[in-house]
Protein backbone atom coordinates (compact mmCIF):
# COMPACT_ATOMS: atom_id res chain seq x y z
CA UNK A 1 0.00 0.00 0.00
CA UNK A 2 1.37 3.36 -1.23
CA UNK A 3 1.23 6.21 1.13
CA UNK A 4 1.68 9.85 -0.19
CA UNK A 5 3.64 12.24 2.73
CA UNK A 6 3.45 16.04 2.81
CA UNK A 7 4.78 18.64 4.51
CA UNK A 8 6.67 18.58 7.64
CA UNK A 9 5.72 14.79 8.26
CA UNK A 10 8.35 14.25 5.49
CA UNK A 11 10.95 14.70 8.52
CA UNK A 12 9.50 11.97 9.74
CA UNK A 13 9.40 9.26 7.46
CA UNK A 14 12.42 10.88 5.42
CA UNK A 15 10.43 10.31 2.51
CA UNK A 16 7.49 11.30 0.40
CA UNK A 17 5.83 8.31 -0.70
CA UNK A 18 6.14 5.20 1.11
CA UNK A 19 5.00 1.93 0.81
CA UNK A 20 3.48 -0.49 3.81
CA UNK A 21 2.06 -3.86 3.67
CA UNK A 22 -1.39 -2.21 3.96
CA UNK A 23 -4.19 -2.09 6.46
CA UNK A 24 -7.81 -2.83 6.58
CA UNK A 25 -8.78 0.47 8.18
CA UNK A 26 -7.36 3.99 8.50
CA UNK A 27 -7.12 2.73 12.77
CA UNK A 28 -5.13 0.14 11.32
CA UNK A 29 -3.02 2.06 9.10
CA UNK A 30 -2.02 4.90 11.93
CA UNK A 31 -0.97 1.75 14.20
CA UNK A 32 1.42 0.32 11.78
CA UNK A 33 2.67 4.22 11.16
CA UNK A 34 3.03 4.64 14.37
CA UNK A 35 5.37 1.65 14.39
CA UNK A 36 7.35 2.56 11.67
CA UNK A 37 7.76 6.01 12.45
CA UNK A 38 7.18 6.66 16.11
CA UNK A 39 7.97 10.73 16.24
CA UNK A 40 4.80 10.83 14.07
CA UNK A 41 2.79 10.51 17.06
CA UNK A 42 3.26 13.80 18.47
CA UNK A 43 2.19 15.23 14.96
CA UNK A 44 -0.64 16.90 14.35
CA UNK A 45 -2.19 14.99 10.68
CA UNK A 46 -5.51 14.13 8.57
CA UNK A 47 -5.42 11.05 6.49
CA UNK A 48 -7.45 11.26 3.10
CA UNK A 49 -8.18 8.70 0.87
CA UNK A 50 -8.62 8.94 -2.59
CA UNK A 51 -8.46 13.18 -1.85
CA UNK A 52 -11.19 12.87 0.56
CA UNK A 53 -10.39 13.09 4.11
CA UNK A 54 -10.95 9.51 5.63
CA UNK A 55 -12.25 9.63 9.60
CA UNK A 56 -10.47 6.43 11.71
CA UNK A 57 -13.11 3.47 10.23
CA UNK A 58 -12.52 4.34 6.74
CA UNK A 59 -12.26 1.12 5.04
CA UNK A 60 -8.63 0.80 2.64
CA UNK A 61 -8.14 -0.95 -0.39
CA UNK A 62 -4.95 -1.88 -2.08
CA UNK A 63 -5.25 0.78 -4.76
CA UNK A 64 -6.79 3.57 -2.97
CA UNK A 65 -4.63 7.02 -2.84
CA UNK A 66 -3.91 7.09 0.38
CA UNK A 67 -1.95 10.61 1.67
CA UNK A 68 -0.76 12.11 5.28
CA UNK A 69 -1.58 15.87 5.42
CA UNK A 70 0.03 17.86 8.40
CA UNK A 71 -1.77 21.31 9.38
CA UNK A 72 -2.56 24.10 6.36
CA UNK A 73 -0.74 26.60 6.20
CA UNK A 74 -1.86 28.21 2.83
CA UNK A 75 -2.39 32.25 2.00
CA UNK B 1 -8.41 22.86 -16.67
CA UNK B 2 -6.46 25.89 -15.39
CA UNK B 3 -4.18 25.67 -12.55
CA UNK B 4 -4.64 27.80 -9.32
CA UNK B 5 -0.76 27.33 -8.61
CA UNK B 6 2.20 29.00 -10.10
CA UNK B 7 5.51 28.50 -9.37
CA UNK B 8 7.60 31.15 -7.09
CA UNK B 9 5.98 34.84 -6.20
CA UNK B 10 3.18 35.85 -8.20
CA UNK B 11 4.38 39.02 -10.25
CA UNK B 12 2.63 42.43 -9.70
CA UNK B 13 2.33 42.43 -13.59
CA UNK B 14 0.21 38.78 -13.75
CA UNK B 15 -2.06 40.46 -11.29
CA UNK B 16 -2.32 44.29 -13.15
CA UNK B 17 -3.22 41.82 -16.81
CA UNK B 18 -5.65 40.16 -14.64
CA UNK B 19 -7.86 43.46 -13.59
CA UNK B 20 -7.65 45.00 -17.33
CA UNK B 21 -9.10 41.18 -18.66
CA UNK B 22 -11.75 42.39 -17.16
CA UNK B 23 -12.51 46.13 -18.90
CA UNK B 24 -14.35 44.35 -21.20
CA UNK B 25 -17.20 42.48 -19.18
CA UNK B 26 -19.31 45.83 -18.57
CA UNK B 27 -21.75 44.23 -16.20
CA UNK B 28 -19.13 44.24 -13.07
CA UNK B 29 -19.45 47.44 -11.13
CA UNK B 30 -17.14 46.15 -8.38
CA UNK B 31 -13.79 43.61 -7.71
CA UNK B 32 -12.57 43.01 -4.31
CA UNK B 33 -8.70 42.17 -4.17
CA UNK B 34 -6.53 40.04 -1.39
CA UNK B 35 -3.16 39.94 -1.48
CA UNK B 36 -0.94 37.56 0.72
CA UNK B 37 2.28 38.70 1.10
CA UNK B 38 5.56 36.76 3.05
CA UNK B 39 5.84 38.26 6.09
CA UNK B 40 9.38 38.82 7.96
CA UNK B 41 8.48 37.13 11.06
CA UNK B 42 10.78 37.36 13.59
CA UNK B 43 10.20 33.81 16.11
CA UNK B 44 13.05 34.07 19.08
CA UNK B 45 15.26 36.45 17.50
CA UNK B 46 15.36 34.38 14.25
CA UNK B 47 14.56 36.41 11.21
CA UNK B 48 12.17 34.73 8.36
CA UNK B 49 14.04 35.09 4.92
CA UNK B 50 11.34 33.23 3.11
CA UNK B 51 8.31 30.68 2.56
CA UNK B 52 8.83 27.48 0.83
CA UNK B 53 5.11 26.11 -0.63
CA UNK B 54 4.62 22.74 -1.40
CA UNK B 55 0.94 21.38 -1.44
CA UNK B 56 -1.06 18.21 -2.01
CA UNK B 57 -1.31 19.62 -5.37
CA UNK B 58 -4.26 17.13 -6.92
CA UNK B 59 -6.26 17.46 -4.21
CA UNK B 60 -5.47 21.25 -3.66
CA UNK B 61 -6.84 21.97 -6.71
CA UNK B 62 -10.35 20.02 -6.28
CA UNK B 63 -10.73 22.19 -3.28
CA UNK B 64 -9.76 25.40 -4.44
CA UNK B 65 -12.33 25.00 -7.50
CA UNK B 66 -15.19 23.75 -4.84
CA UNK B 67 -14.57 27.05 -3.09
CA UNK B 68 -14.03 29.14 -5.71
CA UNK B 69 -17.56 27.20 -7.31
CA UNK B 70 -19.70 27.74 -4.23
CA UNK B 71 -18.67 31.47 -3.77
CA UNK B 72 -19.41 32.56 -6.86
CA UNK B 73 -22.97 30.73 -6.52
CA UNK B 74 -23.54 32.40 -2.90
CA UNK B 75 -22.63 35.97 -3.66
CA UNK B 76 -24.08 35.84 -6.99
CA UNK B 77 -20.58 36.82 -8.57
CA UNK B 78 -19.68 37.81 -12.25
CA UNK B 79 -16.02 36.12 -11.55
CA UNK B 80 -13.36 34.86 -9.72
CA UNK B 81 -9.85 34.00 -9.55
CA UNK B 82 -7.25 32.50 -7.41
CA UNK B 83 -3.45 32.15 -7.89
CA UNK B 84 -1.45 30.89 -5.26
CA UNK B 85 2.45 30.03 -5.19
CA UNK B 86 4.26 26.46 -4.92
CA UNK B 87 8.07 26.53 -4.08
CA UNK B 88 9.90 29.52 -2.52
CA UNK B 89 8.59 32.91 -2.20
CA UNK B 90 11.25 35.51 -0.50
CA UNK B 91 9.63 37.96 2.42
CA UNK B 92 7.75 40.97 0.82
CA UNK B 93 6.73 39.30 -2.06
CA UNK B 94 3.02 38.20 -3.10
CA UNK B 95 2.01 34.19 -2.57
CA UNK B 96 -1.83 34.57 -2.65
CA UNK B 97 -4.02 36.95 -4.78
CA UNK B 98 -7.71 36.28 -4.87
CA UNK B 99 -9.66 38.25 -7.38
CA UNK B 100 -13.38 38.84 -7.00
CA UNK B 101 -16.19 40.78 -9.51
CA UNK B 102 -19.38 41.70 -8.98
CA UNK B 103 -22.67 43.55 -9.80
CA UNK B 104 -22.07 45.56 -6.42
CA UNK B 105 -19.45 46.32 -3.67
CA UNK B 106 -21.32 44.30 -1.06
CA UNK B 107 -21.40 40.99 -2.83
CA UNK B 108 -17.69 41.48 -3.81
CA UNK B 109 -16.43 42.31 -0.21
CA UNK B 110 -18.20 39.61 1.65
CA UNK B 111 -17.29 36.97 -1.08
CA UNK B 112 -13.49 38.00 -0.74
CA UNK B 113 -13.03 37.44 2.64
CA UNK B 114 -14.90 33.98 2.67
CA UNK B 115 -12.99 32.93 -0.05
CA UNK B 116 -9.34 33.89 1.86
CA UNK B 117 -10.74 32.06 4.99
CA UNK B 118 -11.61 29.11 3.37
CA UNK B 119 -8.26 28.62 1.04
CA UNK B 120 -6.20 29.14 4.35
CA UNK B 121 -8.46 26.51 6.15
CA UNK B 122 -9.50 23.61 3.66
CA UNK B 123 -6.89 24.03 1.07
CA UNK B 124 -3.96 20.96 1.60
CA UNK B 125 -1.17 23.64 1.31
CA UNK B 126 1.97 23.95 3.38
CA UNK B 127 4.17 26.27 4.39
CA UNK B 128 8.14 26.09 5.60
CA UNK B 129 9.31 29.44 7.13
CA UNK B 130 13.18 29.39 6.19
CA UNK B 131 15.35 31.38 8.70
CA UNK B 132 18.42 33.98 7.42
CA UNK B 133 20.57 31.62 9.03
CA UNK B 134 19.44 28.51 7.19
CA UNK B 135 17.14 26.86 9.64
CA UNK B 136 13.38 26.51 8.89
CA UNK B 137 10.12 25.47 10.98
CA UNK B 138 7.18 24.75 9.51
CA UNK B 139 4.14 27.36 9.36
CA UNK B 140 0.29 26.64 10.62
CA UNK B 141 -2.76 28.96 10.25
CA UNK B 142 -4.41 29.09 13.19
CA UNK B 143 -8.33 30.36 13.70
Amino acid sequence: MKILVFGMLIEDTGQDCVVIEGSRDVTGLKHQLFALYPSLQGRQFIIAVNKQKANDSTVLKEDDEIALIPPFAGG
Amino acid sequence: MKSFFVKGAISPNVIADSIAKHSTKKSIGAHDIFLGQVREDDIQGQKVSAIEYSAYQEMAEIELQKIREEIITTYSLHCAHILHSLGTVDTGEICLFVLVSSAHRKASFDACREMVERIKKEVPIFGKEIFEDGGHQWKENIG
